[in-house]
């Protein structure tokens, strides 16, 4: 008669023998933890963490649709004010020249800079003063190239940087504003009532 | 009387003010200019100036200041040790790992997983729970499984990295074959180029403590509770590629991390396990793949431009 610990290990060879040779493979040699680890979002890690956070901060469009409605709403303005004919939404039309300047200067291009320094010199005829100029320098910057960076507004993306130009532009005209004078606030040039209405119409208001 | 005026409260001025301060600190050319603030010193009011100024300016522009992944991509480890970060609340992820053949055997192996986040890895404490599903090739799915845990935080623009896990704090089927471990681990990124877009343009880098799995093959088979180290380093090549090489406490791992589409949180890894002597019985093939998304986020990204502004002021 064989021994109780012969017939034993005669079950336990058996037993080994049915088990499939892939699964006693998947113990003792750390095969759990020898490959990529999906213990932690190591297969996803590049999105997990990106060299400037899962959490930046962005300035974008309140949606898609938003950014569309702005792009197609430089592309309409640059055409209106490139030919002159652009009247704001309450009715007003800027002088042509005046459209011009401000097609020259939002539009970017090479005429841009020479715009740009005759807008702050329109801006500042009453008011040379250095504050004053400062602020129309800012004004003409923040406004130079608006037009045809919102051209190439894009739905898909958060169109950071076109974002943050408008708000630029309106806090920059918001502030000239603030530091004008009655004198200037009762009758303004027509590039202030032009930019104030080219704005309302950027910011769809 | 002009037209086309609005009156707009005062704090939509601040607003506005706020949004482009904030943004300046992150874009370029354009941030620039909004960080130059034009000077405002306010004549002498009267009510008819408030009445006039408040009448020519302009409203709020349709923006928001919202929070987004930069999806930039930086190399983190992903061949065999856990990477110094990780998810945060709204974050989730599934993935799957695979090796063409495990330790001493020709035969293959695999796992897979899906975890959360819950918290703010950059203003607190980001904690990631994953659910493991282990020996999924010719197990029933869950039939062996654990769930893991990861704490981190991110410093310094997110370039400094900080994370503490316990890898099958619970389990279940079976203990997994290589057991239960607690790490602790610390990363850097270091930004190599101007531009995104540029080749090797990030590096990142890691090294960590850790007892269960990342002690030596030896010191595990003979049971010995030590404290084994374990670290990497990462090189973007480029936006949809980058090579990883990692000491997992064992053993070499080294392979290339693929983001197909960059930015919509796919990532695949494909590498050679066991590159050394130090464990195992000679290299093993390794790849995995996973999805990531970011709930925080709406469904745009950032273009190409937007990155460039961004990467060259983090």
């Amino acid at each position: 008669m064989p021994s109780s610990s012969s017939r034993n290990a005669r079950l336990a060879l058996a037993l080994i023998a049915l088990v499939p040779a892939a699964a006693r493979a998947q113990k003792g040699n750390e095969s759990d933890v020898s490959g990529v680890p999906v213990t932690t979002s190591n297969v996803v890690s590049s999105v997990f963490s990106p060299t400037l956070g899962g959490a930046i901060r962005v300035l974008t469009f309140i949606t898609p649709q938003v950014a569309r409605d702005y792009q197609q709403t430089t592309a309409r303005l640059s055409a209106q004010l490139g030919s002159q004919v652009y009247t704001g939404a309450g009715g007003y039309r800027p002088p042509a020249a005046t459209q011009n300047l401000l097609y020259e200067l939002m539009s970017g291009g090479s005429a841009s800079n020479a715009a740009g320094a005759r807008l702050v010199q329109a801006l500042t005829a009453g008011n040379a003063s250095p504050d004053a100029v400062a602020n129309a320098q800012q004004l003409a910057l923040s406004l130079r190239g608006i037009l045809s960076r919102g051209a190439s507004v894009d739905p898909r993306y958060f169109n950071t940087l076109a974002a943050t130009q408008l708000a630029n532009a309106s806090a920059s005209f918001n502030a000239f504003i603030d530091a004008s004078g009655e004198g200037l606030l009762s009758s303004p040039p027509p590039e202030v009532q032009a930019i104030h209405a080219v704005l309302a119409t950027l910011t769809g208001r | 009387m002009r037209r086309g005026l609005t009156h707009t409260p005062p704090t939509s001025i601040l607003r506005a003010a706020l949004l482009v301060a904030c943004v300046g600190l992150a874009l370029g050319d354009v941030a620039r200019v909004g960080a130059q603030q034009p000077t405002t010193t306010p004549a002498a009011t009267s009510p008819h100036l408030d009445s006039l100024r408040r009448a020519w300016r302009v409203p709020p522009p349709p923006v928001q200041l919202i929070t987004t992944a930069a999806f930039l991509g930086a190399p983190g480890s992903s061949l065999g040790n856990p990477s110094a970060t990780g998810t945060g609340t709204g974050d989730y992820f599934v993935g799957a790992g695979f090796q063409g053949r495990t330790r001493y055997t020709h035969d293959a192996d695999g796992g897979f997983g899906f975890g959360f986040g819950l918290g703010d890895p950059e203003q607190g404490v980001g904690l990631e729970t994953v659910v493991t599903s282990f020996s999924s090739v010719r197990h029933p799915p869950f039939s062996i499984g654990g769930i893991s845990a990861k704490l981190h935080r991110r410093f310094d623009n997110n370039q400094v990295l900080v994370a503490a896990g316990y890898e099958n704090l619970a389990s279940w089927g079976a203990l997994s074959d290589g057991g239960r471990s607690i790490y602790a681990e610390v990363g850097r990124i270091f930004l190599l180029r101007e531009s995104a877009e540029s080749p090797f343009s990030i590096l990142s880098a890691s090294v960590g403590l850790g007892d269960g799995r990342f002690r030596s093959e030896q010191d595990v088979k003979d049971k010995r509770e030590t404290i084994g180290v374990f670290g990497g380093l990462g090189l973007r090549i480029t936006p949809q590629v980058a090579l990883s090489s990692e000491w997992t406490g064992q053993n070499l791992n080294a392979g290339f991390m693929l983001t197909p589409l960059p930015g919509r949180g796919i990532v695949a890894t494909v590498g050679m396990a066991d590159l050394t002597h130090h464990s195992g019985d000679g290299a093993r093939f390794i790849m995995s793949l996973g999805f990531g998304l970011s709930t925080r986020q709406d469904r745009r990204i950032l273009s190409e431009e937007d990155r460039n502004a961004i990467f060259k002021q983090p």
